[in-house]
């Protein structure tokens, strides 16, 4: 913020002045707020990297294909930064920062729909888990014999019910996903009414766990 | 001649000649005697007595009273419930659902201008 204060006074000031030392100040300033840049986005990529890497959920192909992605665009601003340290020309700083805008104007698309698929990879993840200690219920009230209670049997299957219908939701937005998400910020679009849109998976989510916390104090 | 010059033209020195009389007035001092001779006051030292007996009962009431009792501190029972595995699990996942609320972003993107030139 601070350096991008400096480079728009600095631009202002050339718009007004028009003087070399005006110019050479918005070549000096643009060409350092041109390296924060870089740096601050390659931190955050790689933020949503490793949050993409640790999150289990996400379906395999979308996320080895994300990945490889921002991979390519933290080596792509990694080097970017190099060249725009090394110059010292105002044509050429002007036509660096043209060629990152040129090239990266899709960045905060790319980020939005890793954020998407961060969302739904943890609920994805957490259905998982929801599945797995609902067989271990079974189980357990197997051994105790408390599923020969109708009670019970019914409780267990209302359970069962609302984890199935979690589990519709999900697989029906990973296939909606991978069929219609090619190349046209198809999840990026999702992103602005992602709450609106998930909504109805965190409900169906939050509603298994209570049943499943009911089943086990019956 | 209009009213307004007779007044303005009234001598100063009027006014010396009445100051004696003012003087005579006020010079009269004040004697508790003639006040104690004066039955039409008996109702107002009614009315002091009454005012003075309801300020000793206030007092009195004050002093009386008891000092207000402190509110008891709710004593904390620290109910320590042992979860079986099972519920633990449930209740971990449920503090994991509600730590990724979709209404809350943990990582929003930066606000950085992308298109900014020095042109």
């Amino acid at each position: 913020m601070y350096h991008e204060k400096l480079y728009r006074i600095a631009y202002d000031q050339n718009q007004q002045l028009n003087t070399l030392v005006s110019i050479e100040d918005v070549t000096q300033k643009g060409k350092s707020l041109g390296i924060y840049r870089d740096e601050v986005l390659r931190t955050y990529l790689n933020l949503l990297r490793l949050e993409l890497i640790s999150t289990e959920g996400v379906e395999l192909s979308l996320k080895d294909k994300y990945i490889l992605r921002l991979e390519e665009t933290i080596a792509y601003l990694r080097e970017h930064q190099e060249i725009l340290k090394n110059l010292n020309n105002r044509d050429e700083v002007a036509y660096s920062l043209a060629t990152f805008t040129a090239d990266q104007g899709g960045l905060g698309n790319l980020a939005n729909e890793i954020l998407v698929l961060l969302t739904v990879g943890n609920l994805q993840a957490i259905y998982d888990k929801s599945f797995v200690i609902k067989k271990d219920i079974d189980k357990f009230l197997e051994q105790s014999e408390a599923l020969l209670s109708p009670e019970i049997e019914r409780a267990s299957f209302e359970t069962n019910r609302s984890l199935d219908s979690a589990k519709l939701k999900l697989d029906s937005f990973w296939v909606d996903v991978i069929r219609r998400g090619q190349g046209n910020w198809y999840l990026s679009k999702i992103y602005d009414d992602l709450p609106k849109t998930m909504n109805p998976i965190y409900v169906n989510l939050s509603q298994s766990i209570s049943y499943l916390n009911e089943l086990l104090n019956l | 001649m209009n009213s307004r010059n007779i007044h303005t033209e009234v001598s100063q020195t009027e006014f010396v000649d009445q100051a004696q009389l003012l003087e005579a007035d006020s010079g009269k001092k004040f004697k508790w005697q003639d006040l104690k001779n004066n039955k039409n006051l008996r109702p107002f030292y009614v009315l002091i007595g009454l005012f003075f007996f309801v300020v000793f009962i206030f007092v009195l009431r004050l002093l009386m009273q008891a000092p207000p009792e402190q509110p008891k501190e709710f004593e904390r029972a620290e109910e320590l419930v042992e979860l079986s595995p099972l519920n633990k699990r449930v209740y971990d996942l449920r503090e994991e659902l509600k730590e990724h609320n979709p209404t809350r972003q943990r990582l929003p993107f930066p606000q950085v201008d992308l298109e900014f030139n020095i042109y």
